[in-house]
């Protein structure tokens, strides 16, 4: 996992996930976050911020400024080439460690 | 283009506030409520916006970077390619640039190790030389100073922290190997001391020793003496070896690589020593002269107030001993001043040779690179059409020239490198002190790349100047228009035609002199003269022993094979050790003393030397029992017996009331010093010649006059004095042509270099003249095939180039004139016998010029009579 912080490590493949299906703005990607992942961003809903532009430094996504459907303006974030392979990479480590994890916990769980 | 970061993550966050607000909204709350629970929901709005505009930041000047890197990367790499497709125009620009850089370098090599680097002593910026000096009417004349003297000195004078005496000689050294004739020092007091030097074995002298009592011996050694006599030994100390036939101890051992302030000083003698020691009666006498002094300056005291106090205490002395001192000056010189003496100048004037070179070289380059950019403007014209902003533009033709500087720069470092060591080997030892050595150091590296950087900078920005200009496309069309040379083009020849002239000048006038130098009469037949030295220890020749072994030693030589007439005498011309003192006309006062240099010399000296008699007639074997008859030089004749006939006259020794002696006659004047003073003019003193047999001397120089091989002579000259006495050195053997060309050296060495540099900046010159017309020539192809069509002849058409040609060369030669006669000042020093604004010069440099510049501007306008009218309308 890239970042030695395991949250912010957390946080930019989740952020990768959301971007997989479609180009969305930070705050589409907040909501789904929100909505989906239990809590990552409780604590501060801004953290998303640094984590797009971090993410967008290392060329796992591009933005372009753009219209939304209420035509504002909005960042748009995309996943790069390179952000979908790693993202390819990070979601078979995640199920090796389930895996693991599950084994571990003798199948406790789902 | 981006915009501000800040302003961008602003918007964006207050996007995500806004709609985070109109969620909570839809959810019921209230609009200001709404929005305080968002910023709350958020976070800390103001860490975070900053922190993503930090990240922000950081990513555009990666990217910025990364973009300049590309293009740096990619104009080095179109630049390289392109000089590759054009092997021949790349090899001489940086073959051009490779010369001036090479030049440039290879002098400062020269200069930084002679001028630059330190001294071989500690501090040896605070060392200075104070000389005993004559108040010449042409200005001081450094003599030496007397012992008392230096001791004045050095108890009064409070500028300094400690000053020496110290004497150059030379001894033969046996009981330590072969005998050696080897080069030293007699020192007083403090001298180790202000030098800082401490011995490596042993100890330096005591006061005793120093004292001029003339019993202490006491030597001691050099570092590299100790090793090649001793083995390096360190039980040395208490072991005796013999100078000059005197037994001497030695103390101490000097450290490694110490030669004292002569630079080649192999062992050290107190000054109260037996061996070559003054004496107390010399050392009493304030009327011999023959000491240096060596100072440091005390800290904090500036050369000119050490210099100021020294003027008041020589006159103070003169004060207190009105005869011994009269005219006196203490002089203050630093000591690299006094090692390099002229040849600082000489350095540094060959360096501002090479300078002009490189520039001459630069301006042909840029001449090159400006007609291959006008040859590339469809590029050009195609780039800027494309979009590319001026900025890349003058970047790619930089970095092209960049390359070519780099590539030139380094080949020229290789040169320069090399030139320095072969500049120092081939320059005379006479020019170069000991302690200047070659090896390049950092300062020479830092000056290649600085000049790889000016040239190409200034070289590359004239092609990128001309791609900036907005009418290179209707220039194209018009084919140049008017004379097909841009303004520039022509500018950058005439500079060069002008530089090169100076240069010629220069050359022309250090020629003459060193020519002039070539025709002084040194008085002798220096062709076919061998000397050689010897010192006939007392312990082995008594009085009348002296003379019998000589005349022994004349005899065997002169039966020798290969070796014709041989004679002795207390001197011979060029060397150093002459005697001087004062002598009188009949009836003269006081006052009215001449300053006179003594020769004591065998009857058939003159013959042998091939020194002219013209009047009156020489000492000959019928004067050996009468010591008082001489002949005079014929300066001394002219000066003081002006238009009247010396022969007969009588003239007081030492004394208006000393010793008579009677003038027999007058022999031409023998350069016996130097060869350019002025003799007549009394600049230097006149000679006068005794027999030697009435005072024989146990050092004497024997003459031998030869055609053969010196090295030949050498050896049968060791045979010989070997078999008669295998314990006395032969000291100084040398042909006495050998010295003569040691006075020539710094004429020679600098008219020769100046002649090579300025033949190199005239041949470049010339081409970049041939190159600059060829060009003009084409780009008014259509002009002249107009002109041609329309029945004007060729002779018309050629005179046309030939004239535009000319004008070019006329403004240079005018130009190069005026400068050169400002920059000839540089080069009075050097001058013998020719004015800095010889006519005769001047005009013959600017008429060669003009020839070969003609020539040159020929060739490109026969061309243009070739032009074919039909075919060149025809195709456009």
């Amino acid at each position: 996992m890239s970042g030695s912080d395991l949250f912010t490590g957390t946080l930019d493949l989740l952020i990768l996930r959301i971007l997989q299906d479609e180009p969305r703005h930070g705050y589409a990607v907040g909501k789904v976050l929100r909505e989906t992942s239990q809590g990552v961003l409780d604590v501060e809903e801004g953290a998303l911020y640094p984590a797009l532009h971090r993410l967008e430094s290392q060329g796992l996504a591009t933005a372009e400024w753009g219209r939304t459907d209420t035509n504002r303006r909005a960042r748009f974030y995309r996943l790069t080439e390179a952000g979908r392979e790693r993202l390819a990479g990070e979601e078979e480590r995640w199920s090796d460690f389930s895996d693991a994890v599950r084994a571990v916990l003798g199948g406790t769980g789902s | 283009m981006d915009r501000d970061p800040a302003d961008e993550v602003r918007e964006e966050i207050e996007f995500y506030l806004e709609e985070r607000a109109r969620e909570l909204e839809a959810g019921g709350m209230g609009p200001a409520e709404a929005r305080r629970e968002a910023e709350r929901a958020f976070g800390d709005v103001e860490r975070i916006s900053a922190e993503t505009r930090r990240i922000r930041r950081r990513r555009l000047r990666d990217e910025g970077r990364r973009r300049m890197m590309g293009a740096l990367a990619q104009d080095l790499g179109l630049a390289v390619r392109g000089l590759r497709k054009r092997p021949g125009f790349s090899a001489v620009v940086i073959g051009t640039l490779a010369l001036g850089i090479g030049a440039v370098t290879a002098v400062f090599g020269v200069v930084n190790a002679s001028l630059l680097r330190a001294l071989p002593f500690e501090d040896a910026d605070r060392l200075v030389f104070v000389q005993g000096a004559y108040d010449a009417p042409e200005g001081p004349v450094v003599r030496g100073a007397s012992i008392p003297e230096a001791r004045d000195w050095a108890e009064t004078a409070r500028s300094f922290e400690a000053m020496a005496p110290v004497d150059g000689i030379g001894v033969a050294l046996t009981g330590a190997g072969e005998a050696e004739r080897i080069r030293g020092e007699q020192v007083g007091a403090g001298y180790f001391g202000l030098l800082r030097v401490r011995p490596a074995v042993g100890r330096f002298f005591t006061e005793e020793e120093l004292s001029v009592s003339g019993q202490a011996r006491s030597v001691v050694l050099s570092h590299a003496l100790w090793q090649r006599a001793f083995g390096a030994d360190p039980s040395v100390p208490g072991r005796t070896i013999a100078l000059n036939g005197e037994s001497v101890t030695v103390v101490g051992v000097a450290p490694e690589g110490f030669a004292g302030t002569s630079l080649q000083a192999e062992l050290w003698l107190p000054m109260g020593n037996a061996v070559t020691g003054p004496g107390e009666e010399r050392a009493a006498s304030r009327g011999t002269r023959w000491l240096g002094v060596v100072g440091r300056l005390a800290d904090g005291v500036g050369l000119e107030e050490a210099r100021s106090e020294m003027t008041g205490v020589a006159s103070r002395l003169e004060e207190a001993h009105p005869d011994a001192h009269e005219d006196r000056l203490a002089l203050v010189t630093p000591m690299r001043d006094v090692y390099l003496g002229s040849t600082r100048t000489l350095v540094l004037v060959v360096l501002g040779a090479t300078a002009l070179l490189l520039l001459i070289a630069a301006a042909n380059v840029a001449n090159l690179l400006l007609v291959r950019a006008t040859g590339r403007s469809a590029e050009v014209l195609m780039r800027r059409a494309l979009g590319a902003g001026r900025r890349r533009l003058v970047a790619q033709f930089l970095t092209e020239s960049m390359v070519l500087a780099a590539a030139g720069a380094a080949l020229g470092l290789v040169l320069g490198v090399k030139g320095a060591d072969v500049l120092a080997a081939v320059m005379p030892a006479a020019l170069l002190p000991a302690y200047v050595d070659v090896r390049p150091d950092l300062s020479v590296f830092l000056l290649a790349a600085v000049l790889m950087t000016a040239v190409g900078v200034l070289a590359g920005l004239t092609p990128a100047l001309f791609a900036l200009r907005r009418d290179v496309a209707s220039d194209l069309r018009s084919g140049g228009g008017g004379s097909g040379l841009s303004r520039l083009q022509g500018a950058l020849v005439v500079g060069e035609v002008a530089l090169a002239l100076v240069l010629m000048v220069g050359a022309g006038l250090m020629a003459r002199s060193f020519e002039a130098q070539l025709a002084v009469e040194p008085g002798f037949e220096h062709e076919e003269l061998f000397a050689f030295s010897l010192q006939l220890p007392p312990e082995s020749y008594d009085g009348d022993g002296v003379r019998a072994a000589l005349q022994e030693i004349e005899t065997r030589l002169e039966a020798a094979p290969g070796l014709g007439p041989v004679t002795f005498g207390s001197d011979v011309p060029l060397r150093e050790g002459y005697t001087a003192s004062y002598l009188f006309r009949e009836g003269a006062s006081a006052e009215d003393r001449i300053r006179f240099y003594v020769h004591r010399v065998r009857p058939d000296w003159f013959e042998t030397m091939g020194t002219r008699i013209e009047r009156g007639r020489a000492l000959g074997e019928a004067d050996l029992g009468n010591p008082n008859v001489t002949v005079i030089s014929e300066s001394l004749a002219r000066r003081f017996f002006p238009g009247e006939d010396p022969v007969g006259r009588t003239l007081r020794l030492f004394r208006p009331d000393g010793e008579r002696i009677e003038i027999v006659g007058v022999a031409e004047d023998v350069r016996y010093r130097d060869l350019t003073s002025d003799l007549v003019g009394g600049a230097d003193d006149p000679d006068i010649y005794v027999l030697w047999d009435s005072l024989p001397s146990r050092a004497v120089s024997v003459a031998i006059r030869t055609a053969a091989d010196p090295s030949g002579v050498e050896r049968t000259v060791r045979e010989v004095v070997g078999a008669f006495d295998p314990d006395l050195p032969v000291m100084q053997p040398a042909p006495l042509r050998q010295a003569l060309a040691a006075q020539t050296a710094q004429a020679r060495f600098g008219s020769t270099l100046l002649a090579a540099f300025s033949l190199l900046a005239g041949f470049l010159a010339v081409v970049g003249l041939y190159g600059v017309l060829s060009f003009a020539v084409d780009r008014r192809r259509r002009e002249i095939a107009v002109r041609m069509a329309i029945g004007a002849e060729g002779g018309r058409v050629l005179g046309m180039v030939v004239v535009q040609g000319m004008r070019l060369v006329a403004a240079g030669l005018a130009l190069g004139l005026a400068v050169a006669y400002v920059a000839s000042r540089s080069l009075e020093a050097f001058l013998f016998d020719v004015e800095r604004v010889d006519p005769a010069t001047y005009l013959v440099v600017a008429a060669v010029m003009a020839g070969v510049a003609l020539v040159a501007v020929w060739m490109p306008a026969l061309r243009a009579t070739r032009v074919d009218p039909g075919r060149t309308l025809g195709s456009e």
